[in-house]
């Protein structure tokens, strides 16, 4: 029973990585470049918090 | 008609907002123009329809064949993430236009509590696969009407004349206890 | 004193209810008991300390790419072992928690935590940040609901979580008085509100002292 659980679960993460990944790489649209204004929540898991572009920026430095 | 009654009890009375406390961080971080409210709503119907489908299915299907139930947390927030990722990826590449509009919230949907409370109070209750399909729409629309509400009274707070201390957040989460109260008044509909 | 300082951040000037306002569904849901407050707030420091631990642990290892993946994957794990352990040990407490332990998983504290500050730092003041936002989470909790409780039943109550028949204290003050709108959803925002609100005011009156000071 516990091989049928390990599978769900390696099924499961390959396919949040992957649709995590392709998401990431697809660019966005133009015009949709500066999304700063969602700086309504604290969420940080959020893609569009400003700590994010942060880091991007310092990336591409 | 049971379906009709769950509905508008989603909606209304049992709204999962105001009397379920499911997504409180949204509906103040979100709501100070009522067009980003509304495109908020439109984000989230879409997203929690398809979710509490999905899930309904794998969790009968799938995960109930197998006896690994005690896998039901992870497997329902990986496919909501993967979800919410999958259908950010396919507005990027089909329709820029409702990305730009409604795609800045889809990322926020993961981490909102109604998604995944959604998808968890229809195993708990006992729903078959119409009653999760009507709860996966009762359960946004009621959010969306919620948040759209208090975005055009927030709009309207900005410029009234609110003591110092109550400015921003604290008025507005009293304004939405009075809207609670208001829910709450028609307990009797169903 | 500087380690000391991640801890006492997280209890007052960075309080994750009072001021930056994440994980407020919980908070709001099951502040109507002291005892679901109290309960609650140990299932999110024991969350939080062990998820802290092992992201700062591993934070090496986890390619950039996919840390957010990663952390969801890791909490949701946390999680679920921290729900079925409430499920043997304190049923009483796991009946009227509800579906908010599994919403424990999407809490912006937890991944908020461990997205700016577990992934960056050591072990032990990752430990630490969990502590000290775990305490005040904690603290600002029972706040609410030592209010609501008050107000909305006229006394306070707390029973030991693990044996639900055993009473620690059990006051009844104005139960003919209370205001029972506070132990319902209304109550839970207003009280939060008000709070919110008195925190503001502190903070108004201190930059309108500071505001003096400098005039002069």
């Amino acid at each position: 029973m516990t091989i049928w659980a390990i599978l769900w679960l390696v099924i499961l993460i390959a396919i949040f990585i992957g649709t995590y990944l392709l998401n990431k790489h697809t660019p966005k649209p133009e015009g949709c470049e500066d999304m700063s204004e969602c700086v309504g929540c604290n969420n940080i898991a959020c893609s569009h918090h400003s700590a994010h572009h942060k880091e991007e920026v310092k990336n591409a430095d | 008609m049971e379906l009709v009654s769950l509905f508008i009890g989603l909606t209304f009375v049992n709204n999962v907002v105001l009397s379920k406390f499911y997504a409180i961080c949204p509906l103040l971080g979100v709501s100070k123009k009522p067009k980003n409210a509304l495109n908020m709503g439109y984000a989230v119907t879409f997203v929690i329809f398809l979710a509490s489908i999905i899930t309904y299915l794998l969790y009968y299907h799938v995960l109930t064949p197998l006896g690994i139930t005690y896998l039901d947390l992870i497997t329902f927030i990986l496919v909501i993430a993967s979800l919410v990722q999958f259908v950010e990826m396919f507005l990027k590449k089909t329709s820029p236009e409702i990305y730009k509009s409604m795609g800045v919230y889809l990322p926020l949907i993961t981490t909102n509590c109604a998604v995944l409370g959604v998808a968890l109070d229809n195993i708990s209750a006992g729903y078959t696969l119409i009653e999760a399909m009507v709860a996966g729409l009762a359960v946004p629309i009621g959010f969306t009407l919620v948040i759209y509400v208090f975005a055009t009274i927030r709009e309207r707070l900005e410029i009234a004349n609110v003591p110092e201390s109550f400015k921003g957040t604290p008025i507005a989460l009293i304004t939405a206890g009075i809207m609670a109260c208001a829910i709450a008044g028609i307990a009797g509909l169903v | 004193m500087k380690k000391f300082d991640v801890f006492k951040k997280g209890l007052f000037v960075e309080n994750p209810i009072f001021v930056l306002l994440l994980g407020l569904c919980s908070s709001l849901a099951i502040t109507t008991s002291l005892t679901n407050a109290i309960g609650m707030g140990m299932a999110v420091i024991c969350v939080l300390l062990m998820s802290n631990f092992i992201i700062s642990l591993l934070r090496k290892i986890i390619p950039n790419e996919i840390r957010i993946p990663v952390f969801i994957v890791i909490i949701a794990t946390l999680v679920k072992c921290v729900q079925m352990l409430m499920n043997a040990y304190t049923p009483a407490l796991y009946e009227s928690l509800g579906v908010f332990i599994p919403l424990i998983v999407v809490n912006c504290i937890i991944l908020g935590r461990a997205e700016s500050f577990a992934s960056k730092n050591g072990v032990v003041d990752s430990i630490l940040d969990a502590l000290g936002m775990g305490l005040g989470y904690t603290f600002a909790v029972l706040i609410i609901s030592f209010f609501r409780e008050l107000i909305g039943t006229g006394g306070l109550s707390l029973y030991n979580p693990f044996d639900a028949s055993q009473i620690i204290f059990q006051f009844s003050f104005f139960s003919d008085y209370a205001i029972s709108l506070f132990t319902q959803p209304a109550g839970a925002f207003i009280t939060l509100g008000t709070i919110l609100a008195f925190i503001q005011f502190l903070k108004v009156r201190k930059a309108n002292k500071a505001k003096k000071a400098e005039v002069k």
